[in-house]
């Protein structure tokens, strides 16, 4: 057997060592007869079950993604049912039945084909990854409305597998994942920011994109290693590339074992500097992994993800119970709590339960200002709770001084109610803000002296510097070692610096070990990130003197690329196997 | 009816995430809801229809609605399309 290599995109890095497994997708059978007129209202009504079923179907795997993955789903699933809740497609599709007497099936196909023939027509490529979506809808619905309901193909695939799929669509990813197959590759779906990559690397399974299909469906069942860090796919591996892989997996597991093992070691460079390392948090799960890993404090919690694994919107005597119980956990560590950003990307799901944001605007802190009793009670239990540990209240996507003005006549507002309730006086709080895009950054030098810490959301931020001319398609996992964007992330630390106020940086920017050593050693002593990524970053910095990192971050800024970037870390840092 | 020309200001243009939310403001209305362009006329109320339309940056729209409070609604569907969307770069 030839020993073959392909290249494709990585998106989710690992390596794994397996037999390889070609997915085949169910081909359908439409009927593309004419409905007896007798029996179109059967069709109506098959047509009706199908999209139940598919609704269904999603809740169902959407919960059994467990609470990890709720965030990312939730995005993923709001658009779906939005689509199969739309009256309208429904209303064409019973249209097609009922005059061009066609099947359900076909209907669904027909309609569905035609909506997608229009934004391929486009040249919007954010609105063109939609299109995978629109197929992984209109696929399930088949499945419902037929008779073999099963997914046969998919209860053959075990863990020791490396599945190649022509499209990666999110439910399928999920399915993949919960299989835990030792790495999958895709022809197309799975870019970086794709819903299925997204979903994929918080399972930690290898991912390439990019791998002609037609090409390595040849090769079912042979053996193949995925190396979802260099992107390379081998097919029918030799002994040594065997060997070799197994090496790395072998050391990645050590590695994690070492790091176990210092993990109740507090981070400090090679010459002794320390460094505060903090957890993100969305749910109570995930404070416990922060105080399991030994973080330093809890550099976000993501309010509006509380809430939303909790199903509602919390009243104020739930939120100061829920509020506590992190803080309490954390002792006297410092913990910030961001109040609820809700909007586009961070939609509450469950729309069958009763949660009833009345924002249904862009994301911004306005919504919280124009809806003011929420923002308040929510404020009030941030206030209530600061009595149990060290608590500092942030704000998401500010952009100006006004905001903040507005935003402290709240707090005091709430303060005086709390008093008023004759509660005695409490330690006055600590204020800061998210600084998550290009408008908020410029206004860095009037926001700083109002504040008391800042803290640097690079995902958001990245977005915003680097969105001018990127295809969505084409982002890859490495835009953060973008000079230009380094250089804006150091522009903001060192002011926070030079006004003697605290900044930190959060966002998955600082969970890599590459990056969160260029970012210490542009300055920032605060880096705030999973919990999960807490024992890398901290075996990286205690590998490298404080010099080390400078010299790093001096040399990353003077790049001309990302490739510069990476090869001078590369060189560096290579040795640790970051 | 009302109807009102407008331009589209935001990076990946009428997503589906800024989508979503303009069919959630809009299916408040009770007049009826269209986005036209380029002669091509979508009901402003289903997700899939907005999608098919691949509004991108820049692009103008003409924004539609008929019925007992169609003026409240192009004033919010339009601050919505022009100003709200921006935040979402």
């Amino acid at each position: 057997m030839d020993r073959l290599f392909l290249k494709g995109l990585p998106v989710s890095s690992g390596v794994g060592i397996g037999e390889f497994y070609v997915f085949k997708s169910k081909k359908l059978e439409i009927n593309q007869d004419t409905v007896d007129k007798r029996k179109i209202k059967n069709e109506h009504l098959r047509l009706n079950n199908g999209i139940k079923n598919t609704l269904m179907e999603f809740q169902d795997l959407k919960n059994n993604l467990g609470k990890k993955l709720v965030k990312q789903s939730d995005l993923i699933f709001e658009v779906y049912e939005t689509i199969l809740g739309d009256s309208f497609f429904i209303e064409e599709i019973k249209n097609l039945i009922t005059e061009k007497r066609y099947y359900a099936d076909n209907a669904v196909d027909i309609c569905i084909k035609r909506y997608i023939k229009d934004i391929e027509e486009s040249d919007n490529e954010y609105i063109k990854q939609r299109i995978f979506d629109l197929n992984d809808i209109s696929m399930r619905i088949l499945r419902n409305m037929s008779e073999d309901k099963t997914v046969a193909i998919l209860e053959n695939i075990y863990h020791k597998q490396i599945i190649a799929v022509r499209e990666l669509t999110p439910s399928l990813a999920a399915a993949l994942g919960r299989k835990k197959v030792s790495g999958i590759v895709a022809f197309e779906g799975a870019a970086y920011f794709s819903h299925s990559a997204i979903i994929l690397r918080s399972l930690g399974i290898p991912v390439l994109n990019d791998i002609n299909y037609d090409f390595v469906n040849k090769f079912d069942r042979q053996p193949v290693v995925i190396d979802g860090k260099d992107g390379f796919l081998i097919i029918n591996p030799d002994k040594s590339d065997v060997d070799r892989y197994r090496t790395i997996l072998k050391s990645n597991i050590k590695k994690q074992k070492e790091l176990l093992s210092k993990k109740f070691k507090p981070a400090l460079t090679r010459d002794g500097y320390r460094i505060n390392i903090s957890a993100n948090i969305s749910d109570i799960g995930e404070c416990d992994e922060a105080r399991e890993k030994n973080a330093d404090g809890i550099g976000l919690v993501r309010t509006e993800l509380l809430f939303a694994a909790d199903g509602k919107i919390p009243d104020e005597r739930e939120q100061t119970l829920m509020y506590s119980k992190i803080v309490k956990k954390m002792g006297n560590r410092p913990i910030v709590i961001r109040t609820a950003d809700v909007g586009e990307e961070k939609t509450l799901g469950y729309s069958d339960v009763e949660i009833n944001f009345p924002i249904q605007n862009s994301r911004s802190i306005k919504n919280s200002l124009v809806n003011k009793e929420q923002f308040l009670a929510q404020i009030r239990a941030i206030l209530c709770c600061a009595e149990f540990g060290n608590v500092s209240i942030s704000f998401p996507l500010i952009n100006d001084i006004e905001e903040i003005r507005e935003i402290k006549e709240v707090i005091k507002l709430a303060e005086d109610q709390i008093e008023a309730q004759g509660i005695p006086p409490f330690k006055r709080i600590k204020i800061g803000a998210f600084i998550e895009t290009k408008q908020g950054m410029n206004n860095l030098d009037e926001l700083l002296p109002e504040l008391d810490f800042i803290s640097l959301g690079t995902n958001d931020l990245l977005q915003h510097t680097l969105g001018k001319d990127r295809k969505q398609s084409r982002v890859k996992n490495d835009e953060y070692f973008n000079p230009e964007f380094l250089k804006a992330v150091q522009l903001c630390i060192s002011k926070a610096n030079q006004q003697n106020k605290s900044v930190s940086v959060c966002g998955e920017m600082a969970a890599d070990p590459a990056a969160a050593v260029l970012l210490f050693g542009m300055g920032a002593n605060d880096l705030s990130m999973s919990p999960s990524k807490i024992l890398d970053v901290k075996g990286i910095l205690g590998k490298l003197s404080l010099a080390e990192t400078r010299q790093l971050a001096e040399a990353s800024l003077e790049c001309s690329g990302i490739k510069e970037v990476k090869r001078i870390l590369a060189k560096k840092l290579g040795k640790f196997k970051v | 009816m009302i109807a009102k020309e407008m331009t589209i200001k935001n990076k990946s243009g009428l997503d589906s995430k800024p989508a979503v939310k303009f069919i959630q403001k809009a299916s408040n209305y009770k007049s009826g809801i269209w986005i036209e362009r380029d002669e091509r006329k979508v009901n402003a109320k289903s997700l899939l229809g907005l999608l098919s339309l691949s509004i991108g940056n820049g692009e103008k729209i003409m924004l539609i609605a008929d019925g007992e409070d169609e003026s409240q609604a192009i004033l919010e569907l339009q601050s919505y399309l022009e100003s709200g969307l921006e935040e979402i770069i």
